[in-house]
């Protein structure tokens, strides 16, 4: 019985399979497009600031992820619960969840803004 | 004795897709591609094929064939979706209009699929008793013991 599918959900949530492939998912190979594509400078710097965020964002959302599953499991033990106390409970973290990913459009914004075209390809192409 | 043997068999069955169905669910209150989600699937279809004429087995077996095929389709929904946003993001001429509009249609569509799942939720507990509901959420206690490991080794 597969008891650990809620964790191994968890940790694949946005974890691009392992692939090497650079992508706003995968800060730490984005961490080194930055490094390798970019010279050094303080696009540079700011750059890697971005990429932080990025990298606290993905965690936050597996936090999110984590304290949803909490939320649901905690209500689904009581032998009085219902569907609509579930969803009730739940609706915070999937507010929350959404708030995240809006986060990282806005960060991946704020990196278009400061790449040049040809920075943003060599990095991402 | 004949009979009480079988009697239990059919009450172990019917824990056994309880708990399957119950596991898919909860998996599905996080969402993800994981192959994981494809390995609870396949032990709700095994629970499900063990299923034989007895009334309060195939009442349930309905309702995990209902939760399977709403978890599938919230699985396709989010792996759909992590793909497009995933290349969304990379794009340079993307804009935030699409990635936002991209957004909240998955968002809107996923907690749809979600609450049609808790329903299921509610069909399966109202067909059990308060003893075999505590059996099953013996199980959902095991994943919350798991998940509270996982989080602390994290931190």
């Amino acid at each position: 019985m597969p008891v650990l599918v809620t964790i191994a959900t968890v940790n694949a949530l946005f974890f691009r399979g392992g692939s090497e492939q650079v992508s706003f998912l995968n800060p730490d190979v984005l961490r080194e497009r930055c490094r390798d594509e970019i010279e050094d400078s303080e696009t540079r710097a700011r750059a890697m600031i971005f990429v932080e965020q990025l990298q606290q964002l993905t965690r936050q959302y597996q936090n999110v992820v984590v304290a949803s599953i909490d939320a649901y499991i905690a209500e689904s033990v009581k032998w009085e619960s219902s569907a609509s106390g579930l969803i009730e409970r739940l609706q915070p973290w999937d507010s929350e969840r959404v708030r995240t990913v809006q986060e990282i459009v806005r960060i991946r914004q704020s990196m278009r803004e400061l790449l040049t075209t040809e920075q943003w390809k060599r990095v991402f192409e | 004795m004949q009979h009480k043997h079988s009697a239990l068999l059919s009450r172990r069955l019917a824990l056994k897709l309880a708990v399957a169905s119950v596991l898919l669910v909860s998996g599905c209150t996080s969402m993800s591609s994981s192959s994981d989600l494809d390995a609870a699937m396949s032990d709700l279809d095994v629970a499900i094929n063990e299923v034989g004429g007895n009334g309060e087995q195939e009442k349930l077996a309905s309702i995990a064939r209902r939760i399977e095929a709403r978890a599938q389709d919230l699985a396709a929904k989010h792996r759909a979706f992590t793909d497009n946003f995933d290349r969304l993001l990379s794009e340079y001429d993307a804009t935030e209009a699409q990635l936002e509009q991209l957004i909240e249609t998955y968002a809107t569509r996923r907690e749809a699929l979600r609450n049609d799942l808790l329903h299921l939720q509610d069909e399966l507990h109202a067909a059990l008793t308060p003893d075999q509901w505590t059996e099953v959420v013996q199980a959902l206690n095991q994943t919350g013991n798991a998940l509270a490991s996982y989080t602390f080794s994290e931190n």
